[in-house]
């Protein structure tokens, strides 16, 4: 029999401690509460760096006054890219900090799951890049983003291999719920075009070997090779490739970021073609601003390899839109007038997606024009070079 | 009534009154929690108290899960039956796994009970027909006539009824010839076949046992969550509900369910560390273990010995 | 055709040697403790970011880089020994166990804090063009491993049987109380245990380093090398070996004829079979029964 129930009971309370709340909905006489989910620590925790540019993006806008004369006031929580681990913080966002709506987002599972206690609060949600189709459809007036789905990043993918006149394609995809929606991008995508898919092989995340799967793919002869997947599966498999001996130029999605360069050898980049949400490439002449005010700001993070990436690109850029909004809401701000004002938004420039962002009544999902880029190696010199090809309007 | 009657009433009935009392995120919380102290009950049983070291625990959550969100999908079935059902399911593969486990000891055991737990891992991520995959499937809430307990509130209360009847059936279970049969094989199997105990019988018991309990958390948890996808109920799970008993007190009941509220809610509890969060976790949990390798349940009680009490 | 096999079987041959340097510095462990060491996978990490300290940011020359991370990675295994296992000596192993999964927890963070989330670029460690032989074709870093691989077991092997250190950790392995009584230090000997397995995976961290990417979840391949040392029995370093090339090639073989899906399973499933036919492995010692 426990003598001590104090430590049982200790426990309970101090979980119960953030719980006790007051009755607000985020807004104040001087400041918006602002909720955002990244992952801060985890596996998947390169993915949450995001959080610093956002947090940069509202400082500035702090600093500038805030909006409507209210300043803005961001709670950031830990999900990890965990499921369990997500919805624990996006309720204690709505529940005990009582946010008056979100702002952020990555990993599609975690942000899905989640997704379903905004919805059920009625707490509007501006995603900021998971690539899940099914975190807009079925279609929710709580959910907002302007952010490269699976659908439309293949969809690039396809088209561009169109225009090179790949006619075989073969495709290599992650077994996650990224790559299986992705993989049905392409399946529906392919036959559009006219594109024959010869091969589909599959790899698990944290697959570190890929001999078998590139030597079926090499076996179908395809045109070229699409993939899939994340950064370090991309990396390998592209190094993988090029030792095997597989011609076929690759194509990827948009998680490649500039590090892989220094990860594979140049031959195994030649002719890679990577989609982006952007329009122009992360060390490009666009971002040049946004990269300097990134390594005063936060020089632990602008020293990382491969940073910028997009993620942490659109972390700060897509503030505007979300800032937009709020603008367009008024003094008299109110979680309804916040997402009336957002679905107003039309054509709306942020100097750095591949489109502009439009939101309607029905549709949520504010961009829908992509950026495409290649790697080029220059025989002679030796020298690899990358450059920004252009956006493909996908509406 | 006794004193001890009185504190157990008293404790039930604030539990009760919980949800009218803290806002949802806690409750949330709350709710995970009693949920993993279903499961660590469960594995208590196999790897606390028969010594079976099981790392496919959360696999046979899950297969209760998937039973009752297939189930609901294609036939309609209501969550009543399902879940039953599903515990009843898990509970019968823990039996067939149980035969041939006899067969291995310790270390083997475990590997190959890993290997189980990544094979129906993969199957089910795979099988994308009957499992939807990665993608995951929807675990509709239950109705209760009218009522549709959707609610935080309601999922809770269906939670802690659910704790207190497979706890008080546990604790019972210890007190019996049962239960004491069950202490005596992790005391030492070899005295309890001198004392013409039939070995097999009960350790293959425990590992029905487990599955069943970790079933019925299995089929708690999809209703919580609302969703679930295969990866939660791989490895990793298995592993954090192996800390729960081990970190709580191997061989004691008690240990198992203050291991699993400890466990699964510290990390909601160290949320303002940020970045360090996880460090501290890992650091706990060694800490704990290496000054008190009796488990939490020892610091509480003052036990010092980690042999096997049957007893609450 | 043939050729095809032959490729799959020469990639599965270098995929084997990785899952084997990493199994081996489970089976050490083992041997000794009885204590499965949850945070192997670790150690190939943490090595992996000693060499990139020393490697990459430092541009020592190779050797040097072999040298110091062996060494630093071994010191630390020491003192994880002593801060944390050697007070769980006595208890139950399974507590064991979690500490090293709380061990692996700690490193894990420990490195992405200081190193930050991101993968790290690790440059090869020897000139890397792909060589091409009789159709077939493999790299230098390849080829590297492979020999690093079996040098390390056939010197492991030699250290056991003839070196002083060697034949004290096979005696306390085999009988702790023996090994007392016989006048060995069984504290100093679990201390070279676990240096000696520490160093071992930070060597497979360097060499697979400029393979895989750098990262703090890199040691998720240390699972797969899990089952390889059971394959070998946990007991048997030559089995570890074995089972490990068995493994790699099994596993292209698998993805190739019957299905990338199942090229994961068939490890598993091997393991399982394996278990059931002959539970203590297949190239086990026979140690009889420990009641």
């Amino acid at each position: 029999m426990m003598r001590r129930h104090w430590l049982l009971y200790a426990t309970i309370v101090l979980v119960c401690l953030p719980g006790i709340a007051k009755a607000e909905t985020g807004v104040t006489d001087g400041a918006i509460k602002i909720g955002s989910l990244y992952a801060v620590t985890g596996a998947n925790a390169q993915y949450g760096l995001a959080r610093t540019s956002t947090k940069m993006a509202f400082d500035e806008i702090n600093r500038k006054g805030g909006i409507n004369g209210r300043k803005i006031e961001l709670v950031i929580e830990d999900g990890a890219c965990d499921r369990a681990k997500s919805v624990a913080a996006v309720k204690k966002l709505l529940h005990s900090d009582q946010v008056f709506a979100l702002f952020g987002g990555v990993c599609s599972t975690a942000v899905k799951a989640a997704t379903q206690s905004t919805i059920e609060a009625k707490v509007p949600w501006f995603v900021l890049s998971p690539a899940a189709q099914n975190i807009m459809d079925p279609f929710t007036p709580y959910v907002f983003g302007a952010r490269p789905s699976s659908f439309d990043q293949t969809d690039v993918l396809v088209r561009a291999s169109k225009q090179s006149n790949y006619k075989r394609i073969a495709l290599m995809s992650s077994s996650d719920d990224y790559g299986v929606q992705a993989r049905k991008g392409v399946e529906k995508a392919a036959p559009r075009l006219g594109l024959q898919l010869v091969a589909a092989e599959v790899h698990n995340f944290g697959d570190t070997d890929f001999t078998p799967q590139l030597l079926k793919i090499q076996a179908a002869n395809p045109d070229a090779i699409l993939i899939t997947s994340y950064l370090k599966e991309i990396a390998i498999i592209l190094r993988q490739s090029y030792e095997l001996g597989l011609k076929a130029p690759r194509l990827a999605t948009a998680s490649v970021t500039t590090t892989i360069e220094k990860i594979v050898p140049k031959e195994a980049l030649d002719n890679l073609i990577a989609v982006t949400p952007l329009k122009d490439v992360e060390d490009g002449p666009t971002f040049a601003s946004f990269r300097q005010a990134l390594k005063d700001a936060a020089p632990d993070l602008a020293a990382q390899p491969g940073m910028p990436d997009y993620l942490v690109i659109m972390g700060y850029y897509n503030v505007s839109i979300f800032a937009e909004g709020l603008k367009r809401a008024g003094r008299d701000l109110t979680r309804e007038k916040f997402i009336t004002a957002l679905e107003s938004i039309n054509n709306f420039d942020t100097g750095a997606l591949g489109g502009k962002v439009s939101f309607s009544k029905t549709d949520h999902d504010g961009l829908r024009s992509l950026g495409y880029y290649r790697y080029t190696l220059d025989k002679a010199s030796g020298t690899l070079g990358r450059k920004f090809i252009g956006t493909i309007d996908l509406r | 009534m006794t004193r001890r009657a009185a504190g157990i009433a008293g404790g039930l009935v604030l539990m009760a009154t919980l949800p009218w009392l803290i806002n949802v995120y806690p409750l949330y919380v709350l709710t995970l929690v009693l949920v993993s102290v279903i499961s660590a009950v469960g594995l208590y049983f196999v790897t606390g108290l028969t010594g079976q070291v099981s790392l496919c625990h959360a696999t046979f959550s899950g297969i209760a899960a998937y039973v009752v969100a297939v189930l609901g999908r294609d036939l309609g079935v209501p969550f009543w039956i399902g879940w039953p059902l599903g515990a009843v399911a898990a509970g019968a593969i823990g039996y067939l796994v149980g035969i041939p486990a006899l067969r291995l000891q310790g270390h083997y055991l475990a590997l190959a009970t890993l290997g189980l737990g990544e094979i129906v891992l993969l199957l089910n991520v795979h099988w994308e027909r009957l499992t939807n995959g990665p993608n995951g499937l929807e675990v509709p809430a239950p109705r209760l006539g009218t009522v549709v307990l959707s609610s935080e509130r309601g999922k809770y209360l269906l939670v802690l009824t659910a704790v207190v009847v497979m706890v008080a059936f546990a604790a019972n279970l210890q007190r019996s010839k049962l239960g004491l049969v069950l202490t005596a094989v992790m005391d030492s199997e070899v005295a309890a076949q001198a004392f013409g105990v039939r070995l097999a019988r009960y350790k293959v018991f425990a590992f029905a046992l487990s599955a069943f309990y970790a079933g019925v958390a299995g089929g708690l948890y999809g209703v919580v969550v609302g969703f679930i996808t295969p990866y939660e109920f791989g490895l990793w799970p298995s592993l954090w509900t192996l800390t729960m008993v081990v970190v709580g007190g191997m061989g004691y009941l008690w240990g198992a369910v203050l291991g699993a509220i400890v466990i699964t809610a510290l990390p909601e509890v160290l949320r303002g560390l940020k970045d360090y969060q996880e460090l501290l976790y890992g650091v706990l949990i060694l800490v704990t273990l290496v000054f008190k390798p009796s488990g939490l349940y020892g610091l509480v009680t003052g036990r010092r010995s980690t042999a096997s009490k049957g007893s609450s | 055709m043939t050729l095809l096999l032959a490729q799959l079987i020469l990639s599965g041959l270098v995929l084997g040697a990785i899952y084997a340097l990493i199994a081996l510095g489970y089976v050490i462990i083992y041997k000794a403790t009885s204590v499965v060491n949850f945070a192997q996978g670790e150690a190939v990490m943490v090595g992996a970011y000693i060499g990139l300290s020393v490697y990459s940011f430092m541009h020592l020359p190779v050797p040097l880089v072999f040298a110091i991370t062996m060494t630093v990675a071994a010191l630390l295994g020491v003192i994880i020994e002593r801060v944390a296992y050697r007070r769980l000596v006595g208890a139950p192993v399974i507590s064991l166990i979690i500490a090293t999964l709380a061990v692996g927890l700690i490193l894990r963070n420990v490195v992405r804090l200081i190193f930050g989330p991101n993968v790290y670029p690790f440059p090869p460690l020897i000139a890397n063009r792909p060589l091409r032989f009789a159709g077939l074709v493999t790299t230098p870093q390849n080829l590297l491993i492979l020999g690093v691989s079996v040098t390390c077991m056939v010197l492991l092997f030699l250290y056991f049987r003839l070196t002083k250190w060697g034949k004290a950790m096979r005696a306390v392995s085999q009988n702790g109380t023996a090994a007392v009584l016989m006048g060995i230090s069984v504290r100093k000997v679990f201390s070279m245990i676990w240096a000696l397995s520490a160093a071992l995976g930070a060597l497979a961290g360097v060499l697979l380093a400029p393979l895989l990417v750098v990262n703090p979840d890199m040691g998720w391949i240390a699972l797969k090398a899990f089952v390889v040392a059971i394959l070998g029995g946990f007991q048997s370093l030559p089995g570890a070996v074995l089972g490990g090339f068995a493994l790699g090639i099994l596993e292209n073989l698998a993805g190739f004829y019957i299905g990338s899906a199942v090229k994961d399973i068939v490890a598993y499933v091997v393991l399982i079979a394996i278990l059931i036919a002959r539970p203590t492995g297949l190239f086990a010692e026979r140690t009889g029964k420990r009641v």
